[in-house]
């Protein structure tokens, strides 16, 4: 192809037909006395039929099998019918339901958070459960001549006559 | 039950729907099948799109009773759905690296090299320019049905057709 350089451009213009008449006209004057731009022109113009034909096939190539409109139009039907069955409330119910769960989820009292506690302090939530009354005797071993249970002082005076006159 | 025996009474009595229906399906079929097989070249994926869209247009039928409104319509969103059918695709196709069949197969060896060829440069194109090239090579699709579908100027149709089949001559020189 030995088009004129400077023709390339407005020549596949007119190939594709794109030229507006006062350019087209110039242009077929300049084919007239340009065999390399007429040559270039007969080639675009073979280009072009033969890309326009493969559009053609990329796009036309394939059909709508016969019965694909009455599936079409089955299937459109079905699917209406199908949103006709399901009552019009049932949705709004179910809209009621789901902000009615959000609104008990967001009114639950919010647990207060515990302010920290050193280790040394921290006892076992179930500590009280396993308080007994004699929980402070039990805790302190009696010395010598103590009792775990303090005894009433005259109970305790005869008992030492007792042990003295044996 | 009582209020879907009612709603259908209703809408068959108000515009006799299913007929309707019908022939617009009839009459634009065709040109919904092509939308999406140029853009996915794959006859099975472009009658899935192609159901789809009809099921779409179904459920808007009402404000889609006039044909020429019908075809614009169906043409768009057959377009859309292919387009959005195929974005998947390629995702698929990076993430599992299969090969995709789809070129036409009764065509010639040399002839498919050649579709193959200018299927790729269709598809570099940027997307405007895609769909007034696709569209156009739809059966029955003139310029103003183009405009029409893709809610364009005419010009604009004219001119983006101009420069899509430039490039992809420059492109397959």
């Amino acid at each position: 192809m030995t088009a004129c350089k400077k023709q390339e451009d407005r020549l596949l213009d007119y190939a594709l037909g794109a030229l507006p008449a006062a350019a087209a006209g110039e242009m077929e004057t300049h084919l007239a006395a340009c065999a390399g731009c007429a040559a270039a022109l007969v080639e675009w113009r073979g280009r072009r039929e033969r890309l326009d034909a493969a559009l053609g096939t990329l796009v036309r190539g394939a059909e709508p099998p016969p019965a694909f409109r009455a599936r079409v139009v089955a299937a459109a039907e079905t699917a209406a019918a199908k949103r006709w069955t399901q009552p019009a409330w049932a949705g709004a119910l179910a809209a009621v339901a789901v902000v009615a769960l959000a609104g008990a989820l967001l009114e639950r009292p919010a647990v207060a958070p515990r302010p920290p506690v050193s280790l040394s302090e921290w006892r076992s939530p179930t500590d009280w459960l396993l308080r007994t009354p004699g929980d402070a005797l039990l805790r302190t071993t009696p010395r010598l001549g103590e009792f775990y249970f303090p005894l009433p002082p005259a109970e305790a005076e005869s008992n030492k006559g007792g042990n003295n006159e044996g | 039950m009582s209020a879907y025996v009612e709603a259908l009474a209703s809408s068959r009595a108000a515009g006799q729907q299913e007929p309707d229906f019908a022939a617009r399906v009839a009459e634009t079929q065709r040109r919904v099948f092509q939308v999406a097989y140029g853009v996915l070249g794959d006859a099975a994926e472009a009658e899935e799109v192609a159901q789809e869209t009809f099921l779409k247009a179904y459920r808007r039928f009402a404000s889609l009773r006039e044909p020429a409104k019908f075809r614009a319509w169906v043409a768009r969103i057959a377009l859309r759905l292919a387009l959005n059918r195929r974005r998947g695709r390629q995702r698929r196709l990076v993430r599992d690296t299969a090969w995709h069949e789809t070129r036409p197969a009764a065509a010639p060896a040399a002839d498919r090299l050649f579709l193959d060829r200018v299927r790729a440069e269709v598809e570099r194109l940027p997307e405007k320019l895609r769909a007034v090239l696709l569209l156009s090579a739809v059966e029955g699709m003139d310029a103003a049905e183009v405009a029409a579908a893709l809610d364009i100027p005419a010009g604009t149709v004219r001119s983006r057709l101009h420069v899509a089949r430039k490039r992809l001559l420059e492109a397959l020189r």
